[in-house]
């Protein structure tokens, strides 16, 4: 890992942001430029344009050191205080139950449909 | 004493704070082996109590003019989500059909079940639209709350709050359900919990593991489609 790896993956990210926010005000499309970013990327990289080299260091520390990346805004939430203690009970409660039935629901479809397709590969 | 005025209005206050508390928190982690929490849960009480116990001496808004340097960077962080993706391309390819359907039945399940759970315990409007993305991770969450209507922080929380629920029970759930598909976990588990909940699969299979990665970035992007899609017909059946 080199400074130049590093600053270089940097650039070819932030043009890929960048020109995907050209892209969606051009068109007048709600979606968020980047994910329309990590899209191009992907594409980039599986079509043999961009090599993985050239980002995996930038790619390798963003991702690794996300967590403090989001801080900030999780800090802003000193700014929604009073809506969050108004409906926290309402709040935890949809994570809680939401989350078994998308982890319940998605497991037994998923098993069904693979059992279906391949009969059962492992 | 340690908040002299001409650090508090410096973007060095809202930017060292953010990094030198992270790094701190990470260091506490790792030496009391507490890999389950993640340094961000640590460190998101600690500069919040610092704020809001020295209001009216600090301000957010001082905070902030530092902090949205780093806030900026979740724009390539995002980006660069590409490459797990990539490297999982022959997970994906061997197994299309059944990890695209996957997919799209966890995000509609999602949304259909937060919004129905939401509406019934009463959340309000721009509550239940902050919980639309929790499933996904937190920068293409924050991203989609935006769009949508919520409040991307309070979605960045329950996104942690998300994984972290899962990465502690979804294993334990689905073993005690007698589930043993390894593409059925792994899929299931990246759908509903992102990162934290797929890194829990670390040390049960590779293959949960690989699966849990292209679910993570596929959900991201199912989200940011059928979400805008399915909400105004959920708004008028209920």
């Amino acid at each position: 890992m080199t400074a130049g790896s590093i600053l270089r993956g940097i650039a070819i990210l932030l043009a890929l942001q960048w020109v995907s926010v050209l892209f969606l005000q051009a068109l007048h499309i709600a979606f968020p430029p980047a994910l329309l970013g990590m899209i191009l990327l992907a594409v980039l990289l599986l079509t043999g344009v961009i090599r993985e080299e050239s980002v995996e260091d930038a790619c390798t520390i963003l991702i690794e050191k996300m967590g403090m990346l989001f801080l900030p805004a999780g800090i802003s939430m000193l700014l929604y205080l009073d809506i969050i203690k108004a409906e926290s009970i309402a709040i935890f409660i949809t994570i809680i139950v939401s989350s078994l039935i998308i982890l319940i629901t998605t497991t037994a479809f998923v098993e069904l449909v693979s059992k279906h397709s391949k009969g059962g590969k492992h | 004493m340690f908040f002299p005025e001409a650090l508090l209005n410096s973007p060095m206050f809202g930017i060292g704070l953010t990094i030198i508390v992270y790094v701190f928190c990470e260091l506490i982690v790792n030496r009391f082996e507490l890999n389950i929490i993640p340094p961000f849960v640590l460190a998101c009480p600690i500069i919040m109590g610092i704020i809001y116990f020295q209001s009216p001496h600090i301000t957010y808004e001082q905070y902030a003019a530092g902090a949205n340097f780093i806030n900026f960077l979740l724009g390539p962080a995002t980006v660069a989500l590409a490459l797990p993706l990539y490297r999982n391309r022959q997970t994906l390819k061997n197994n299309l059909a059944v990890i695209v359907s996957g997919v799209v039945v966890a995000t509609v399940i999602g949304i259909v079940s937060i919004f129905v759970c939401g509406k019934l315990f009463g959340a309000s409007e721009q509550v239940l639209l902050s919980l639309i993305p929790k499933s996904v991770t937190t920068p293409i969450a924050m991203d989609i709350s935006s769009v949508i209507g919520g409040i991307p922080s309070l979605t960045a929380a329950c996104v942690i709050f998300t994984g972290m629920f899962g990465s502690t029970f979804n294993h334990k759930i689905l073993s005690w359900l007698g589930f043993k598909n390894d593409i059925a976990i792994g899929l299931a588990i990246g759908a509903s919990s992102h990162g934290l909940g797929t890194s829990a699969c670390v040390n049960k299979s590779a293959l949960q593991l690989a699966i849990g990665g292209v679910a993570i970035g596929l959900t991201g992007i199912a989200t940011s489609i059928l979400a805008p899609l399915l909400l105004p017909l959920l708004t008028n059946l209920f």
